[in-house]
């Protein structure tokens, strides 16, 4: 007989043994040498497994992660929609507050376009079907004048600001007797107030408003402060440049006074 | 040489059970050594068989607490069935004879171990009856054996043929 041969008859004893349950005691002697080499091998396939699960979940996260970036992009979005829409409705809130308390009635227009320079015309949407006429002003942020209707289509309107050449206001320094002057554009770029008397005493920080002088701007109407004073020694008259209230770059929505 | 090789390749046969099931251990167990079985006889390669994978598929029964030797059992029967067949009709190492051999093997391992777990269990030594085994066999885990065995088998060949055939193959 083989090698062979005694090894098949071997294993069959040893399947029999095991079947009738008399290896026992063999088990009990060599399980001490085995038990570790399983444990071993499991322990092996537990990590590769684990290291495998760690790699899909690291790719889960990471599909999860740039799905969470887009909603936030997202959300971020949103949110500064929103926060645009609130700060519009509390301006519209403080012009119709403003309204009331003076007694005025106003066309609420949104800027919609600028000229190439962005100081010297203002796109609004709103025109002749919503009743704008030439020369209304234009108020914006709770009462302060910001320009002048220049133009006047049917849906929507040029507004001339207080900064664009041509402009030209009748103001006041606002405190009681306070000096008139006229106040004039600066190339789009800042508001002058001039022809104020050499006598009258101007300050700076005081605050210009709209005089009565204007045919179709109220009077008291804010415009901004006083900056710095120009006096031209053997002239008549004293000049001051003033800096608008509200920075005319970032005007939203407007109210054009009827 | 050959000695330590079969007795570094008992505790490595052992040892690949045991990883196989582990890895692979949903339902009923994978079993390599069949694999390796149906490999070596399609190799021609039986001392390999008696010297390493029947004292590996000895070693696991013992080590089990089921008393049913169903790894001698299966692995006896595929080596066999295959040897029988491939001595009648695949004689060469083609392609195949690996893809008959595997199939068949893996087939008749399957009824030996039906067989064996309602006679068992007929006469009380398992509570695993053939119907609740039939529910935890996996085809993956079969599928996965054949697929093995086939490219296994013909990748060592294929190593065989460019290192020299005496290398893998055995003399009779």
């Amino acid at each position: 007989m083989s090698y062979l041969g005694w090894s098949i008859a071997a294993t069959l004893v040893v399947a029999a043994l095991i079947s009738f349950g008399s290896l026992a005691p063999l088990q009990r002697i060599i399980a001490p040498v085995f038990a570790p080499i399983g444990r071993a091998a499991s322990a092996v396939v537990e990590r590769f497994r684990a290291m495998s699960a760690g790699q899909a979940d690291r790719a889960t996260l990471q599909k999860e992660n740039d799905s969470l970036k887009q909603q936030l992009v997202s959300t971020e979005l949103d949110r500064a929609a929103l926060q645009q829409q609130i700060a519009e409705l509390q301006l519209l809130r403080d012009e119709a507050d403003f309204l009331k308390r003076r007694s005025l009635s106003g066309i609420s227009a949104r800027v919609i376009g600028r000229a190439e320079s962005s100081a010297q015309l203002l796109l609004v949407d709103a025109g002749t079907a919503q009743g704008v006429k030439l020369g209304q002003p234009v108020l914006a942020a709770g009462g302060v004048l910001v320009g002048i209707v220049s133009d006047v289509n049917t849906s929507t309107s040029n507004v001339r600001p207080l900064t664009a050449d041509g402009t030209s206001v009748g103001v006041r320094v606002d405190r009681p007797d306070g000096p008139t002057g006229i106040l004039v554009g600066e190339r789009g770029t800042g508001i002058r107030l001039t022809l104020v008397p050499k006598s009258e005493t101007l300050q700076p920080k005081q605050s210009i408003i709209t005089s009565e002088v204007n045919p179709q701007i109220p009077s008291g109407i804010l415009i901004g402060t006083i900056s710095s004073l120009r006096t031209v020694a053997g002239a008549l008259f004293q000049e001051a440049t003033i800096i608008p209230t509200i920075p005319y770059e970032q005007l939203t929505v407007l109210t054009i006074l009827r | 040489m050959k000695r330590v090789f079969y007795i570094i390749g008992i505790p490595l046969a052992f040892a690949l059970h045991v990883a196989m099931s582990a890895l692979l251990g949903r339902g009923w167990p994978p079993e390599p050594l069949v694999v390796c079985t149906i490999i070596v006889v399609w190799l021609q390669a039986p001392r390999v068989f008696a010297f390493t994978i029947l004292p590996a598929a000895a070693l696991l029964d013992l080590m089990q607490a089921n008393h049913l030797p169903l790894v001698i059992a299966n692995v006896l029967c595929a080596w066999g069935v295959t040897l029988f067949v491939q001595q009648r009709w695949l004689t060469n190492r083609s392609t195949a004879s690996l893809i008959g051999l595997t199939s068949l093997g893996l087939l008749c391992t399957t009824i030996v171990t039906a067989i064996i777990l309602w006679i068992a269990h007929l006469a009380s030594l398992t509570s695993v009856g053939v119907s609740s085994w039939v529910t935890s066999l996996n085809l993956f885990i079969l599928i996965t054996e054949w697929a093995a065995a086939i490219f296994i088998g013909f990748l060592l060949h294929t190593v065989a043929k460019l290192l020299g055939r005496s290398f893998l193959y055995a003399t009779h």
